[in-house]
């Protein structure tokens, strides 16, 4: 059906008038840079109107919520049917510290947990590992056995909490998560009734955080497709992946390369999947995306809106999916950490609020909004507070929720919206012509590209056209930190000890035993959660598996610099 | 024509926050130093490659608070190898109470969030390593 | 015709089969509420789409910034060219202590000054008199003479910076010392810029800042729009102000509705008791409104307010000159949305109000402290608050485009129905015979109070939301640094008062405030006078006794 938004005659008499308008007024004036741009480097008009939208097919294009092309939302009743999760980063220290973090922020109305782990524990190291111990309990909680996932979770509902395990890169996450259903198990709660998201992303392993002796993507993306797998088999209600576009554009990405790869990405897992023999219909429905909300309001919705579009194209078009739900684009978002300062760190509760309302009005599913003392520490009680009310202030006060899509129809926020669909479709083009996400990543083209990204940031930072609050303009000489720094327990000692007890109690025999299975399993290709689910509660610890893993898979050195 | 002076730049332990190492890493090398890229490294590896490398200053970079750990451990080994000649700086997150600390244990300087490029190379070429 | 009609055609057989699938949506998953509405409780729809916005003309309704209607703002190039004006409102303690904020507030990046007094200055009286007892600084800062105000402006550069001066019933007193202080560091009118509020029609609708009747009070500001047009064109002499009526507990419409009335009162006032032509004066004319905590409502009320103002100026009052067609207006964040609880919350909510402003295209901006709720802004919170603005000039990027959310179908859709609805308030005020009439009918303040006390049945039945008060409450108090006034200021203050008393030509100054009287007696323009007798170092509270004395004290009805 065509519906052609404005016809030809309005469209030629408002270009008329556009000229007519720019040259007898807007032409006269000064304005403070020659030309203006979005933070991703988009170039930005003075003034749209509809002769910006001038092909614009409104069902083609916009259409209704809750249907094809889901531009404006993927339910049909949005935020006055649910609001998106309020879910808030936590992790820190000892499982205990972290567990009393997750009670207080669902006491404080949080409506799902959003669990980091530490440097070791994302990259399959245990606590007591010589190569760790200056990382361990930093930046997350410490996991090693599946007696910690126990008490990191200890009184709280999991079959009732939605619960989210950032456990970024493959290697570890085939094990946390693992532990993660296997303690479900031992509670005694049905697999149906878990919901959550694991990250499990191959890119971050490869391509984003690069630490030394990583998997080759090939296996890395491996290992995400069997717990991909795993969850259509057993755990129906669980995302197994969600697709870390925020943490490509904390790397440095722009905004349609956060989209661009992350679609990607999702392209590389379903054919890995379908060759597996998978309908798309049976695990798409579950695939995740987690993206940034930066500085760029506008872009940021923009951004949103063109990922629905472009991916439900993408599944309809190349996967032939037929459920609706394969064909929702679905994210968190988490504000950008990047943009936040150390100078004036109270200033980032401004920015936090303005990257969470860019968020909802682009149609998120779940928020976490960062906390303002996040570029020096590990948010305290006061200020991990501060960011969950920023999210229940939008949702409560502003009455931002009280429509679908609200920026539908402005002539700049469609057109920017095309311009991002348009650009994330070059790049995808230029994907596939190098044979997909993984080859790229494996000829360094990813690496190229973020590194490259990320220094023309630095460089229109440098010169002043980025402006930052505190940073490169309205600076405060010797300012004192107004801020109260949050002191990470000791948490090596502890993992330590409980490592060592733990491998004190437990039979050496069976602990081989299983990690044998585990190597034969990687040499029949088989899905290696099978086996994990219960293999972690001989116990195992994750620094074992993840041995294994490196010794059949060896490591891999990323093309970077 | 004046020799370029080599620089070892590396991410502390498990830190896997590569984009601000990459892009001064880019930048040092534009400004004409000579640059040693290794990624994530351990005290003991870091002051061996410097040995090997011949390094006339080391970069170290973390953002995940493991500095107070493994910083010391660096300058230990640097001590024990006799390596007094070869700088050290430090960039990252930082909260500030440590910069004093650092500085004791014989940082020559920390670059905290937001310092710009101009900053650092300003301080190197003052230094005359550019 | 902006829709082609094919579109409009199917897309309501459309919408009527997504309303379907939304029934059977909403049967599965019931809406988390029943009534979706804004702060104002202004209905809101599910979706808006090209039929809710299907009569609009572009080149009539929406077209060009700095073309008529205004909509998309006045300025052609919007914020690429030139911000919105930084304007953090402050004063307290004595002229001094202000004086100090200002040079801080100055080198922290501020374009432009504010000024609150305390309570005493605002109401007319000297800081000796009993009813000020323990007020001196308390609110803002204390001002009895010409030499306060001279300590005041020390070092700041008066053609230069732009003041503002949040001062009402003795407005003349305080513009009169504004002018003199200029005079004496040898600046001439021509040059000085600034803003007094000057709006007492508000005041008897809302604030309750009362000193004379309504008749009387609107003669002292059309002198001064007159004295401004003859002698300090560039001063705007009326702030005509929205702020306080919303503050008071008015709906969106109301504070709109209410605000232009109020403007196009002055106007014709001007125009029937001076006999200006309405573009002398139109062009001075500005505006002052809140920002609220509904994010698009106040987006959509700023941009109606410009196109409402556009057409009764160019319509109602004939003016050719496009200068006076602008709606030029200061915007507040909203004092009232904030919470003593939780204080960092406020800083939140204070950042999506200020968007709002910006994005409806306000030409100044205040953004309230964290701290307000209890007291005078500390030094570290007025510091977040103007950052909050530095971010989104700066960091945001809503600037490199002029008024994004045009053509949104919620924005223009709630757009032209606030312009609908204040239109017929504005109807309904004419009919009554003009807002002076309304205003002796009580019909501004009883529609207020009746919107006050609704909203807070909402908040207190819970069908509005105040985060930390009627929801995620804490019993733990968050603590923050207060500002805390001095009470020896006060003697201090008087002691100042009593020595410029002792020292002044008392004959001279008496003479001044005798001409005064005479020239409201004989229904002069009283700015003249004003400044001699300012000149002469009479008070505040002498000016203002000569209004009480020749126009009357007024005591407000107190209707509800």
């Amino acid at each position: 059906m065509k519906g052609n938004v404005f016809d030809r005659g309005t469209i030629d008499r408002l270009k008329e008038e556009r000229e007519r308008w720019h040259n007898e007024c807007h032409s006269k004036q000064r304005e403070f840079k020659e030309s203006f741009r979005t933070l991703s480097g988009f170039p930005v008009e003075p003034l749209y109107t509809p002769e910006h939208l001038a092909d614009s097919d409104y069902f083609k294009d916009l259409g209704f919520p809750g249907e094809y092309p889901y531009i404006r939302g993927v339910h049909p009743t949005m935020y006055r049917g649910r609001t998106w999760t309020h879910r808030q980063l936590a992790g820190f220290g000892p499982p205990e510290e972290t567990n009393k973090r997750y009670k207080f922020l669902l006491e404080q109305g949080a409506t799902g947990i959003n669990g980091t782990y530490d440097y070791p524990s994302l990259r399959g190291y245990d606590s007591d590992d010589p190569e760790v111990w200056a990382d361990v309990g930093r930046g997350g909680v410490a996991i090693d056995t599946v007696e910690d996932m126990g008490i990191l979770f200890d009184g709280i509902p999991i079959d009732a909490v939605s619960v989210s395990l950032v456990s970024c890169q493959p290697i570890g996450n085939i094990s946390l998560q693992s532990m993660y259903f296997a303690n479900a198990k031992n509670r005694g709660i049905p697999f149906e009734k878990l919901t959550g998201t694991s990250q499990n992303d191959f890119l971050m392993e490869t391509a984003i955080t690069i630490a030394p002796g990583v998997l080759p993507p090939q296996a890395s993306i491996k290992l995400s497709c069997d717990a991909i797998e795993y969850c259509t088999k057993y755990i129906p209600r669980w995302n197994p992946i969600s697709f870390a576009g925020y943490n490509y554009r904390e790397a440095g990405c722009t905004a349609p390369q956060e989209i661009a790869f992350c679609i990607a990405n999702a392209i590389a897992c379903s054919e890995d999947l379908i060759k597996r023999g998978y309908d798309i219909d049976t695990f798409a429905p579950r695939l995740s995306f987690f993206h940034s909300a930066h500085n760029d309001f506008f872009e940021e919705i923009a951004k949103y809106r063109a990922a629905r579009r472009i991916y439900c194209a993408i599944m309809k078009e190349r996967f032939g999916a037929k459920n609706p739900r394969s064909l929702m684009y679905r994210f968190h978002v988490q504000t950008a950490g990047v943009a936040l300062t150390a100078q004036q760190p109270l200033n980032n509760v401004a920015r936090a609020a303005y990257h969470a309302l860019a968020a909802v009005l682009g149609g998120a599913q779940s928020v976490h909004v960062d906390a303002y003392d996040e570029a020096l520490c590990t948010p305290t009680e006061l200020s991990s507070l501060t960011a969950l009310r920023t999210q229940q202030i939008i949702q409560k006060e502003t009455g931002v929720t009280n429509t679908v899509d609200p920026l539908g129809g402005s002539y700049f926020v469609e057109s920017l919206t095309n311009q991002m669909e348009e650009k994330v479709n070059d790049l995808l083009e230029q994907i596939d012509s190098m044979g997909g996400i993984v080859k790229a990543v494996e000829k360094g083209w990813v690496h190229q590209e973020i590194s490259e990204a990320a220094s023309d940031y630095q460089a229109r930072m440098e010169t002043g056209e980025l402006p930052v609050v505190g940073v490169n303009c309205c600076v405060i000489e010797d300012e004192d930190l107004p801020v109260e720094l949050f002191e990470s327990p000791e948490t090596v000692q502890i993992q330590t000890e409980k490592l060592k007890r733990i491998k004190k109690d437990r039979s050496d025999r069976e602990a081989q035993k299983a990690l044998d299975a585990v190597y034969r399993c990687c040499e029949k290709d088989g899905n290696l959660m099978e086996i994990l689910v219960d293999a972690v509660n001989v116990p195992i610890t994750e620094g074992e598996i993840s041995k294994v893993l490196k010794r059949f898979y060896s490591v891999w050195d990323p093309p970077l610099f | 024509m004046k020799e370029r002076k080599r620089i070892l730049i590396a991410r502390l332990g498990m830190d896997a926050h590569w984009r601000g190492s990459i892009v001064v890493a880019r930048a040092l090398r534009n400004a004409g130093m000579e640059v040693i890229y290794v990624g994530n490294q351990m005290p003991e590896r870091i002051v061996n490659t410097a040995i090997q490398e011949n390094v006339d200053i080391i970069g170290l970079s973390s953002l995940s608070g493991n500095h107070m750990a493994l910083v010391p451990e660096v300058m230990r080994l640097l001590r024990e190898e006799k390596l007094d000649n070869v700088m050290v700086i430090f960039g990252g997150t930082v909260p500030p109470h440590d910069i004093p600390k650092l500085k004791e244990i014989g940082i020559a300087e920390v670059f905290g969030p937001g310092t710009s490029l101009k900053t650092i190379i300003g301080f190197l070429s003052r230094e005359k390593f550019i | 015709m902006y829709f082609t009609k094919e579109l409009l055609d199917k897309t309501s057989r459309m919408r009527k089969k997504w309303e379907d699938e939304v029934k059977k949506a909403v049967a599965k998953h019931a809406d988390l509420k029943g009534d979706w509405s804004t702060v104002s409780s202004l209905p809101i729809n599910r979706l808006y789409g090209p039929e809710d916005i299907k009569d609009t003309n572009f080149e009539e309704d929406i077209g060009y910034p700095g073309q008529f209607p205004y909509l998309r703002g006045n300025q052609v190039t919007g914020y690429r060219g030139r911000y919105w004006t930084f304007r953090m409102f402050s004063g307290f303690g004595t002229a001094k202590d202000t004086n100090q904020r200002w040079h801080q507030l100055l080198n922290a990046g501020q374009t432009g000054l504010s000024t609150a007094f305390d309570f005493p200055t605002l109401m007319g009286y000297d800081t000796d008199d009993p009813k000020a007892r323990g007020e001196c600084g308390k609110c803002g800062v204390a001002i009895d003479t010409l030499e306060d105000f001279l300590v005041l402006v020390d070092g700041i550069p008066m053609d230069k910076i732009t003041t503002s001066m949040t001062i009402n019933p003795p407005a003349t007193a305080l513009w009169a010392m504004y002018c003199a202080a200029a005079e004496i560091k040898g600046i001439p009118l021509t040059k000085i810029g600034g803003t007094i509020q000057n709006d007492m029609l508000k005041e008897f609708i809302a604030q309750k800042t009362l000193m004379c009747p309504p008749d009387p009070s609107v003669k002292l500001i059309s002198d001064t729009v007159e004295f401004g047009t003859k002698h300090v064109p560039r001063w705007n002499t009326i702030s005509i102000s929205g702020y306080h009526i919303r503050e008071a507990g008015s709906t969106a419409v109301q504070e709109l509705a209410f605000t232009l009335r109020d403007g196009m009162e002055y106007v014709e006032d001007v125009i029937r008791r001076k006999g200006l032509h309405v573009d002398e004066f139109g062009p001075r004319l500005s505006f002052f409104f809140n920002s609220h905590i509904d994010f698009f409502e106040e987006i959509a009320k700023m941009r109606a307010a410009r196109r409402i103002w556009a057409k009764a100026m160019r319509d109602r009052y004939k003016s050719t000159d496009e200068r006076s067609w602008w709606m030029r207006f200061h915007t507040q964040t909203a004092g009232c949305s904030l919470t003593a609880q939780q204080p960092y919350n406020n800083v939140i909510r204070t950042a999506t109000e200020a968007l709002a402003a910006v994005l409806g295209g306000t030409q100044s901006l205040h953004t309230n402290s964290l701290d307000e709720v209890w007291c005078l802004p500390s030094d570290f919170a007025v510091e977040i608050a103007l950052r909050t603005q530095q971010v989104i000039a700066e960091e945001t990027g809503v600037t490199n485009t002029i008024d994004p959310l045009a053509g949104s179908y919620f924005v223009e859709a709630l757009t032209n129905e606030m312009e609908e609805q204040a239109w017929d308030y504005i109807h309904k005020i004419d009919d009554m015979g003009g807002m002076v009439a309304a205003i002796d009918r009580g019909f501004p303040q009883m529609e207020l109070a009746d919107a006050a006390y609704k909203y807070q049945q909402q908040v207190d039945s819970s069908e509005k939301i105040m985060v930390g008060v009627n929801k995620y409450v804490t019993d733990e108090e968050q603590e923050i640094p207060l500002l805390e006034i001095d009470d020896a200021l006060e003697t201090e203050q008087i002691n100042r008062l009593n020595e410029v008393r002792r020292k002044r030509d008392g004959k001279a100054a008496k003479k001044s405030l005798d001409d005064l009287k005479n020239a409201c007696k004989k229904e002069e323009n009283v700015m003249p006078y004003c400044i001699e007798a300012v000149k002469n170092l009479c008070s505040v509270q002498e000016i203002c006794d000569v209004y009480r004395e020749v126009f009357g004290e007024f005591r407000d009805p107190a209707m509800y």
